[in-house]
């Protein structure tokens, strides 16, 4: 078997030893660590967010194999910093302000992760100005916000009315996501995008972004 | 009466224990400075930089004893329900986000909710209502436009669904005016009631204990409400879940006994999930549903206090899953003895409310009441008379006795069908969902007596227009 598919096996499996240990042993071997990412990692988490889709995978084995996938990123990252490999796309995260839950937002951040997105998650609680604040930082293609609650899904507007304000809201895509959340309300609000769940929550970045 | 132990008494011990220690050593988050700044002169301690207090055992037991044991839940026919640890068991409906009317779903909106509390009034089998969201009010007065909508078209007990601390406080406002009309008060007619769920694991946020704070003084009963989602905020095992469940329901029960000593309290572990680990929905259908709720409710006796549960389905529309799940939930929830049991009428994990489904519900709730009603063995009820008396004719039918014993022996149902085949063709061959549509039809069809204080609700309605 090749490095590559053995990889993405142990990545798929959540092999957590013997994954990095191949993904060094590949790199000793002369492949280079976009070919190990793209083909190796990325390809394995295509391959479980399908199956998982699917209803073939149980979500604590779909973190696994993220987690995994992160472990082999370990590994790649002084490597992807000196050759200046970029991710995918960047992200900023966070659950709106007054809101407290992350469930779900943590288990799209596993899924963008695993499908070469570059994430920062500014966790719960979080206002328009400290949204702005990561833009304005960090410079992501994408802000993705999380809202459980009725009474703070409005948070929502107010922070794309905000980055508005401050000239921020063009450059970027808009996606939001929650339990009470539905497409017509992400409309209403002036939002790029709205996934249902984690797994559709990276279909939906990849077709606003244009990329596969 | 029949009841139900999933949980031997060691364990239950074992997991209290865990409970003490979770409370002593781990502590929780407390977002609410007074509050916070309350418990530490309760004996707390508390770590302020990272808003933490840590309960002793001591504390927490003291607390305990200022609790009354019972409950009361009146309805506006003056009828009081008590809830009380070993008590019976009644069943609300359960808040929700949307609408369901056969595969579609929408926001509910004001008619729709109108319509639902209407349905509600009229099934015997359900005696509280449970506010929701109504879709075309903002979040600051979803919950007081909903409780006025709740007060005019039902007289069940009434449960506002609180969305902001000033909410609970206009209502409050709103049950004292329409109580004031009668010459009575909430304390001893408690028409309407409050609840908070803590955010598992381990924290109560602001808003929550803000509620608790805007409801406290006036004898109104709170709920308090763990609801852990086991797998994903509290440890998959489910004596894990009972461990932090009761961890969060003994602090709320600390925190209202500060704020009120003597405060009705419902000790509630029963509205927990558990995950499912396919499509990370908080499942309310599953069967570990039904045994945290029932093992909740030994806790609760345990701590000599009222409990409660939410029996719910996840089927997305009326369907077999959803009489079949609410049935094995339902069913063990109140075997294992939940005093109040939501979800009647509830639907996708709660998230929506059906009229056929309250209707198929109440139905479910009567023969579930009657299992746990279980057999009644008496002199008269051995019938030994009667059954000397009939030898081997079976002339049973045409007795005295049957026609004595049979309503009380043999529960009746209105919408399920009891008949062969043919008759069933003969009577439009309907299933169990059109035949609760009809009966909504004709529920909202007949004609709503008036309100037996109009003065109060006209306050009431003034309440609103001023909030």
């Amino acid at each position: 078997m090749s490095y590559i598919n053995l990889i993405r096996s142990l990545v798929i499996k959540g092999d957590l030893n013997l994954a990095p240990e191949q993904t060094q042993l590949a790199l000793k071997a002369g492949l280079s660590p976009q070919e190990i990412i793209d083909q190796g990692l990325i390809a394995a988490m295509e391959e479980v967010g399908q199956k998982f889709a699917e209803g073939d995978l149980y979500i604590p084995e779909m973190l696994l194999a993220a987690k995994t996938m992160q472990s082999c990123m370990e590994v790649l990252r002084p490597l992807i910093v000196d050759k200046g490999i970029k991710s995918k796309a960047k992200v900023v995260f966070g659950t709106v302000q007054g809101d407290v839950h992350d469930i779900g937002k943590n288990l799209v951040i596993m899924m963008m992760q695993g499908a070469g997105f570059e994430v920062y998650d500014l966790g719960t609680d979080v206002n328009p100005e400290k949204f702005y604040e990561a833009i304005q930082l960090h410079k992501p293609d994408f802000l993705c916000m999380s809202a459980l609650l009725t009474t703070t899904m409005g948070a929502m507007g107010k922070t794309i009315q905000f980055l508005k304000e401050k000239g921020a809201r063009n450059n970027i895509i808009i996606m939001v996501g929650g339990a009470p959340l539905t497409e017509e309300f992400s409309l209403s609000i002036g939002a790029d995008g709205y996934a249902p769940d984690a797994p559709s929550a990276v279909v939906k970045a990849k077709q606003l972004l244009g990329i596969s | 009466m029949i009841t139900l132990s999933v949980i031997e008494e060691q364990d239950r011990i074992k997991i209290l224990n865990g409970a003490f220690q979770i409370l002593e050593d781990i502590g929780v988050q407390i977002d609410h400075p007074l509050i916070f700044e309350k418990l530490c002169a309760a004996g707390c301690k508390g770590d302020e930089k990272n808003k933490r207090i840590y309960f002793p055992r001591q504390v927490v037991e003291e607390r305990l004893k200022l609790c009354p044991p019972t409950a009361n839940f009146a309805n506006r026919q003056g009828e009081i329900f008590t809830a009380k640890p070993g008590g019976p068991s009644v069943f609300w409906t359960g808040n929700a986000l949307n609408f369901t009317q056969g595969k579609e779903t929408r926001p509910i909106r004001s008619d729709d909710f109108v319509a639902f509390c209407q349905v509600v009034d009229s099934l015997p089998f359900i005696h509280g209502l449970v506010g929701t969201n109504i879709g075309e009010y903002p979040p600051e007065v979803k919950d007081f436009v909903g409780f006025r909508l709740m007060m005019e078209n039902s007289s069940k007990h009434l449960r506002p669904c609180i969305y902001t601390p000033q909410g609970v406080a206009i209502i409050l406002e709103m049950a004292q005016a329409y109580l004031e009309e009668l010459g009575k008060e909430i304390k001893s007619w408690p028409i309407v009631s409050t609840g908070y769920t803590i955010v598992s694991p381990l924290h109560w946020t602001k808003e929550g204990l803000e509620v608790f704070l805007r409801s406290a003084g006036y004898g109104m009963p709170v709920m308090i409400n763990s609801e852990c989602i086991a797998g994903a905020t509290s440890p998959v095992t489910l004596a894990g879940t009972l461990v932090l469940a009761n961890a969060e329901a003994l602090s709320g029960i600390v925190i209202n006994q500060i704020l009120e000593p003597g405060r009705p309290c419902v000790y509630n572990l029963g509205f927990s999930h558990v995950m499912d680990m396919k499509s990370a929905e908080p499942t309310t259908g599953a069967p570990e549903n039904g045994l945290i709720a029932a093992a909740g409710a030994a806790f609760a006796r345990d701590l000599h206090l009222p409990s409660a549960a939410w029996a719910c389905s996840d089927a997305a529309c009326v369907d077999g899953q959803s009489t079949f799940e609410r049935a094995v939930v339902g069913l063990t929830q109140l075997l294992g003895g939940a005093n109040i049991i939501w979800g009647a009428g509830n639907l996708e994990f709660t998230r929506a409310i059906s009229l056929e489904q309250a209707v198929i519900d109440n139905e479910i709730i009567a023969a579930i009441q009657r299992i746990k009603k279980g057999i009644h063995v008496s002199d008269e009820t051995l019938a030994l008379d009667l059954i000397k008396e009939m030898q081997s004719q079976a002339n049973y039918l045409s007795s005295d006795f049957t026609l004595k014993y049979f309503r009380q022996e043999l529960i009746s149902l209105s919408i399920v069908n009891r008949h062969r085949r043919s008759i069933w063709e003969k009577r439009g061959a309907k299933t169990l969902e059109e035949s609760a549509r009809d009966q909504v039809e004709k529920i909202l069809k007949k004609p709503r007596a008036e309100s037996e204080n109009e003065k109060g609700l006209e306050k009431v309605r003034q309440i609103e227009k001023n909030g």
